[in-house]
């Protein structure tokens, strides 16, 4: 793993409302993001995963604060710059897929690299990489209503890898599967985090999901309080049930006892 | 707060749904025109030429109003669910909140009464100036000078039009309303179930497309063919090939498109694939209403041109050769014309002897012989044959004297005819057959001769035609024009003292001076008043007149009533879609899309769009029309039919612009849901 910095976010905040009605969902966040990591965000409902992961994704702009990506500062984003960071810098793993569902699975995989007049070749010889990558070879002329939860994510996954993106993030990719399916995404991910050194940023509040992340984020309120890294010669299990064990200490599954 | 509340939603309602509440207004609009069209000032003044026909037209008008409702309704019930089915939420919260089903039902009732109100207080004196307008301008159009203009309000029409249009806004609402009202909460909170593509079944689709081009072809070849033979059956079956072809084409589409698009979705970029695909998914999930729509718009397109036609085979200019045809006695005439100031008025008055051929006289002898033979010779048509079969039927032609035809020659300003006793000429009064106007010349330049009680009697080379009365006292097929002696001997009139009628002319002087409708109507007086029996030319003019105007006005009425239908049921279909899948586009902007593509992208895809309902009704008008124009509808001889095509480029052209400026209205809504998308980007579409 290289030690190259990809991420810097620097005091983000983000309130949502204004005057008695403001949330103040992000309180002054900073963290650094290495290039091939596999970071994963955890924290209870309402904590800010999510606030922070859209404005990672450009999809929220943060009411102060910076994030650079390869020391570019995202705020500064606007009209085809923008639009060239969304389909071309990073990848995105919604939890509710977000396919498009009047397009095939070739389709909804293929348009990323389309919206951006990637040369038809290239583009046909990505395809066949990601699908593969993802085992949906045989699914490529299915709409999106044939397929199985576990079978959507993974054309939504193979739809945010095929622009070859610096940056994965995933929102609680495994929040609608059954565990089964959900294993299997995680194998995969790990497996192109592993082969192909992606650096991927993983929201989510499954203990076992986020035993595939090299390092774990815990915020809370808004604000990060605990970081957990996965030993270099660790096991998934062994990691998972440091992990576990250290949930259970922060009182991750106690905040929503009030 | 009740009534606050009302106001804002109404008022929400109306700025969701422009384009709905736009096409209400317009109804209203043709709603009034329609009702009022008894008290419009040209039909005040038809009804004193042309009382009887008029009635008959109308007697019509409430069944054109009550379809017309009908149509409206269909688009109210269907633009009023889809306006519910947007506040399926709202109206769960409500009944969650505790509002008793009732209670909401009668907020929803205000609610349709008050955009009633709304509608009726814009439509109304829209309506009322454009009645107004269309008065001063085709009093202008027609020359009509004596039209003294005043302004009327019908107040039945009013009355009418507010209660027929109140009731189909109330009718639909509460039928809509009580199936809302009915539901468990839990029903209209569940956030509704957008459909998904499915493939479905492909042969269906192949066998719906097929079976539909097949149904099509065939009402358009039996259309063509058939309809001519005026058999209620046959063109039943025309019309049943036909809608049932255009509803099969459009659920059959579906496939083809998606066929389609995934060929092409290996050769073409990333958002013309998804434009593709959502115009596959129209006409997979919304066929029904696709073909309804294009229907429509065939329907509008074959008024339109029904209307042109009508209106053109009603408005061939009449020559004004005679002022009146007086039908009494040499002294009942000169009686009532002697005064002085009235002589000075008129130019000719002569008798018009037309008569039968005298078959009582036992010498009568009559053969056509020589001119069937040499019509025979022509070549073979279908009018040629019509010719022969009508001659076969006749026994002999109407005989018109030379002085009299000679009389009507000199007042029309025209050359006198010289006649010997072995030479005639030929007559018709029908000018607008083919038969006669074209087949017949050709024969008469063989010069023929007919027999005559045993005499050789040569047809000159040429057919009159010029109108032997004011009006339509008479019309005849074919005549023979021959010297005043043979007309004594060959008609039943042998003293020649039998007139049909006697035929006046107007000083060309007293028209000039007074206007030509003035100048008739002071002629009236004298012969009103010794109560003769009379034709005029006014009454060519109002029989004319009125032809046109109704032609016109109906079915231009439903045609544009039709198209506007049509394109706002289509274009409330697709802003309805575009609503329930904003969801695609945000997703699109996430992936990377740029605004300006995805605004050329929406553009583009609401043409294909419109495209998709209008071709097919074009493709199908043409035919409809080619159908009309070969059957029932034949356009008189002497229109030509570049005329035709000037008229009908510009009612086309009509249609392209009101086509145009409904594609621009759904461009300007997409646009603007568009911009909202854009603006709220990165300020939490997706939170």
């Amino acid at each position: 793993m290289t030690t190259t910095r990809i991420l810097e976010v620097k005091s983000l905040s983000k309130n949502y409302g204004q005057g008695p009605n403001r949330t103040e969902a992000l309180r002054g966040i900073s963290f650094e993001v290495l290039e091939g990591e596999f970071l994963g965000i955890m924290g209870a409902s309402g904590s800010g995963k999510t606030t922070l992961l859209n404005c990672l994704a450009t999809m929220l702009r943060p009411s102060s604060g910076q994030i650079l990506l390869n020391g570019q500062d995202l705020a500064a984003l606007t009209g085809p710059a923008l639009a060239d960071y969304r389909g071309q810098v990073i990848g995105y793993l919604f939890q509710e897929f977000e396919l498009l569902d009047n397009l095939t699975v070739r389709e909804n995989i293929l348009l990323p690299l389309l919206l951006h007049h990637r040369p038809r070749a290239e583009a046909e010889t990505s395809l066949s990489i990601v699908s593969g990558w993802m085992g949906l070879e045989d699914l490529l002329e299915q709409f999106p209503v044939q397929l199985s939860g576990g079978q959507k994510q993974r054309t939504a996954a193979a739809r945010a890898l095929i622009s070859q993106p610096s940056l994965v993030l995933a929102d609680e990719p495994t929040g609608q599967l059954d565990s089964v399916n959900a294993r299997q995404l995680m194998d995969r991910l790990a497996l192109i985090h592993e082969s192909e050194h992606k650096t991927l940023i993983m929201v989510t509040h499954d203990s076992a999901a986020a035993s595939f992340c090299s390092r774990i984020l815990f915020i809370q309120d808004g604000q990060l309080y605990h970081e957990l890294r996965r030993q270099p010669q660790e096991s998934r299990q062994d990691f998972y049930v440091r992990l576990a064990a250290t949930v259970t200490q922060l009182g991750g599954g106690q905040a929503h006892v009030l | 707060m009740f009534f606050k509340q009302l106001r804002q939603q109404t008022r929400q309602d109306r700025q969701d749904n422009r384009l709905y509440f736009s096409s209400l207004v317009v109804a209203i609009v043709a709603f009034y025109t329609l009702l009022s069209l008894p008290q419009q000032d040209v039909m005040l003044y038809l009804r004193t030429l042309e009382s009887e026909a008029l009635q008959k037209l109308f007697t019509l008008l409430p069944l054109v109003f009550f379809l017309s409702l009908f149509f409206v309704f269909c688009l109210v019930y269907l633009a009023n669910k889809a306006a519910l089915e947007r506040r399926r939420k709202q109206l769960g919260l409500y009944l969650m909140s505790g509002m008793r089903p009732r209670r909401l039902f009668a907020r929803l009732m205000l609610e349709a009464l008050w955009n009633s109100g709304a509608a009726l207080l814009l439509g109304l004196p829209l309506a009322l100036l454009l009645t107004e307008a269309t008065s001063l301008v085709t009093a202008k159009i027609i020359g009509l000078d004596l039209l003294q203009h005043h302004f009327s309000l019908d107040l039945s029409a009013l009355w009418l039009t507010i209660m027929g249009f109140s009731a189909v806004l109330l009718l639909s609402m509460a039928l809509l309303s009580s199936h809302y009202c009915r539901q468990v909460p839990a029903n209209l909170l569940r956030p509704q179930i957008w459909r998904q593509q499915r493939p479905g079944k492909q042969w269906v689709l192949r066998l719906a497309l097929t079976t539909g081009v097949a149904l099509l072809l065939l009402a358009y070849v039996g259309g063509i063919y058939w309809l001519r033979r005026f058999d209620l059956w046959l063109t039943a079956l025309i019309l049943l090939a036909g809608i049932c072809g255009t509803f099969l084409l459009y659920q059959g589409l579906g496939g083809w498109l998606g066929r389609a698009a995934q060929q092409r979705s290996r050769s073409r970029s990333g958002l013309a694939i998804f434009n593709q695909r959502e115009l596959q998914e129209h006409a997979l999930y919304e066929h029904r209403t696709l073909a309804v729509a294009s229907l429509l718009a065939l329907l509008a397109l074959s008024c339109v041109s029904f209307g042109i036609g009508t209106g053109f085979s009603r408005l061939q200019a009449q020559a004004r050769t005679v002022d009146f045809s007086i039908e009494a006695t040499q002294e009942e005439v000169t009686s009532a014309l002697a005064p002085a100031e009235t002589q000075q008025d008129i130019a000719a008055l002569y008798p018009m002897y037309l008569s039968y051929f005298d078959f009582q006289d036992s010498s009568a002898q009559f053969s056509w012989s020589q001119l069937t033979s040499a019509i025979r010779a022509l070549p073979a048509s279908e009018a040629q044959q019509s010719l022969l079969t009508n001659l076969a039927n006749r026994d002999a032609p109407y005989l018109i004297a030379l002085s009299s035809y000679n009389n009507l020659c000199t007042s029309a300003g025209l050359p006198t005819l010289t006649l010997s006793d072995q030479q005639a000429l030929l007559y018709t009064g029908f000018t607008d057959s083919q038969a006669l106007t074209q087949v017949l010349p050709q024969a008469l330049n063989a010069t023929p001769t007919l027999q005559i009680n045993g005499q050789a009697i040569q047809l000159l080379p040429r057919l009159e035609s010029i109108n032997l009365v004011a009006d339509r006292a008479i019309t005849i097929y074919l005549g023979l024009i021959v010297s005043d002696r043979n007309y004594q001997r060959w008609s039943s009139d042998k003293s020649l003292n039998q007139p049909f009628c006697w035929n006046l002319k107007l000083s060309e002087q007293l028209v000039e001076q007074d206007g030509l409708i003035q100048a008739i109507t002071r002629l009236q007086q004298p012969l009103d008043a010794a109560g003769l029996t009379y034709d005029s030319y006014l009454s060519g003019i109002g029989r004319r007149l009125f032809y046109t105007v109704a032609a016109s006005y109906l079915t231009i009425y439903l045609g544009v009533l039709f198209l506007i239908i049509a394109n706002t049921l289509s274009g409330l279909k697709y802003l309805q879609q575009l609503q329930q899948t904003s969801r695609r586009w945000q997703t699109l902007l996430l992936l990377g899309a740029q605004i300006t593509d995805l605004q050329a992208a929406w553009q583009k895809q609401i043409i294909q769009y419109f495209g998709l309902v209008m071709l097919p009704a074009l493709i199908s008008a043409l035919f409809a029309i080619t159908a009309m124009f070969t059957s029932f509808l034949k356009l008189p001889a002497g229109v030509s039919l570049g005329q035709v095509a000037a008229v009908s480029a510009a009612a086309l052209l009509g249609f392209a612009v009101i086509e145009w400026l409904y594609i621009r209205s759904i461009q300007h809504s997409a646009s603007r849901q568009l911009q909202q998308l854009a603006s709220a980007d990165r300020d939490g579409v997706f939170e």
